[in-house]
């Protein structure tokens, strides 16, 4: 509130909550784009998909490069964005504007995005560090084939496009870029038409991976 | 035909101490009456529905044109004054209450000196006291009067922190309304030349950077003032005052 101000006048917040959302768009953004465009040739057939892989698991330096360019962004973001969700108090039945629901769609998106990153990185990452099983077009189809785990991607893809698209939109005006309603309004269909695009070419990846 | 009696459930509270009761009011309908007529009516009489005799609804006013702010209270869930409440455009029974995010003083007054206290933080005015005179200012183009006079009729009514996701106990964000206000002095080509303290008191914890862009606030404000265009504005300059950009 208000009155808590002068108490705590505190100017590392400031960059703190910046560079939330900062990191949401570089690397963490920048890297979905290329992770959806490196999964799709999964539409081109196992072998040009396998040797994707191939190719992105044999870069130099790759552990220090997913740390620190993957790693400890998402990891930041993430703890952030939960502190922020607990300082919000959602109040739809009250106001049921647009962009408050969305504000609170954000909120519930982001953490099932948390979720469905966490397993994903877990399943197809870590554990085949752990267990020395290779990552490869097999691999992905046979765990997708699960109907549970193919609902659950589907869910976490929708959460995480979301917040994706709509995070954009924030970032333009956390930034100061977007200004007025009209400028705004424009930003809201680019991001959403930008957001459904990825949504629609994440599952027809995970659809080819398991016919 | 509208019914010949309305019914109005209000919020009582006697002390910040004591615990918050409803009662609830059947007042003979009139045209063309308002929250505050319903108010003083119940002061004439102060009797609840089952007839059971009460204090008077304790609340405060002042203009009663919706330019002063001052009987902003909660009516039927939404933040609003009082006195432009018309009750042929409200569903019955009426629900009143005071505003949530403030410390309640009694019944449907609550203090709201922290919004002032935000103003006198921000140095949200234009310093041209001294010793002799300074003469007239420079002139301001029409169009950029026209911007700045909407966020000159800001009263302080407190309603975009009520409906501001982002404002509770829980949350240090000082709200739209100062940041607006800061907009205005920062566009003033005399106050200008505070421009970068009012940003930096904007750039601390609950300061600008934390509003979550809900938007509420634009949708509530009776005044119509462009709050989100503020706070984007303010997020630019602050952006721009980071890059060393900011134009003095």
């Amino acid at each position: 509130m208000p009155n808590q101000l002068q108490k705590n006048p505190d100017v590392a917040h400031f960059y703190l909550r910046r560079l939330h959302s900062l990191l949401g768009v570089i690397p963490v953004s920048a890297f979905l784009v290329e992770h959806m465009i490196a999964n799709s040739f999964i539409l081109k057939g196992p072998e040009a998909y396998n040797s994707v892989i191939q190719a992105l698991r044999s870069l130099p330096f790759l552990v220090p490069l997913e740390i620190l360019l993957i790693g400890f962004p998402l990891a930041y973001h993430s703890v952030y964005g939960i502190y922020i969700t607990l300082t919000g108090s959602a109040n739809t039945a009250s106001y049921s504007y647009l962009r408050n629901w969305m504000y609170v769609l954000q909120r519930v998106s982001g953490i099932i995005a948390l979720v469905f990153i966490a397993y994903h990185v877990w399943e197809f990452r870590i554990a085949s560090d752990i267990y020395g099983f290779e990552v490869s077009y097999e691999a992905v189809s046979k765990a997708l084939a699960n109907p549970w785990n193919f609902a659950f991607y589907s869910v976490g893809l929708a959460g995480t496009m979301f917040h994706f698209a709509n995070g954009l939109w924030l970032f333009c005006i956390t930034w100061g870029i977007t200004l007025g309603p009209k400028s705004q309004r424009i930003a809201g269909w680019i991001f959403a038409v930008a957001g459904l695009v990825f949504f629609v070419l994440a599952m027809q990846t995970i659809w080819a991976v398991v016919q | 035909m509208r019914k010949e009696k309305i019914t109005l459930k209000i919020k009582r509270q006697d002390s910040p101490q004591l615990k918050p009761r409803w009662e609830t009011f059947s007042l003979k309908y009139r045209p063309g009456m308002n929250i505050i007529t319903c108010l003083m009516d119940i002061r004439k009489n102060p009797r609840t529905l089952d007839g059971m005799k009460t204090t008077p609804v304790k609340w405060e006013q002042n203009c009663l044109e919706e330019v002063c702010g001052s009987c902003t209270m909660i009516i039927n869930g939404r933040v609003r004054q009082a006195c432009a409440a018309l009750v042929d455009k409200l569903e019955d029974p009426i629900t009143v209450e005071p505003m949530k995010k403030f410390p309640l003083v009694c019944d449907l007054v609550v203090d709201r000196s922290s919004m002032f206290e935000t103003l006198k933080h921000a140095k949200a005015w234009v310093p041209i006291d001294g010793t002799y005179d300074v003469g007239p200012g420079p002139r301001i183009e029409p169009e950029k009067q026209q911007e700045m006079y909407q966020l000159t009729r800001c009263m302080t009514c407190g309603c975009c922190l009520e409906a501001c996701p982002q404002v509770n106990a829980h949350s240090p964000f000082i709200g739209p309304a100062v940041i607006s206000q800061v907009r205005l002095f920062n566009a003033n080509p005399t106050g200008r030349s505070n421009a970068r303290e009012r940003l930096e008191s904007l750039m601390i914890t609950g300061g600008a950077q934390d509003c979550g862009n809900a938007q509420n606030c634009v949708e509530v404000c009776p005044l119509h003032i462009p709050l989100t265009t503020s706070i984007a504005e303010i997020n630019k300059q602050i952006t721009l005052k980071l890059l060393g950009m900011l134009k003095e």
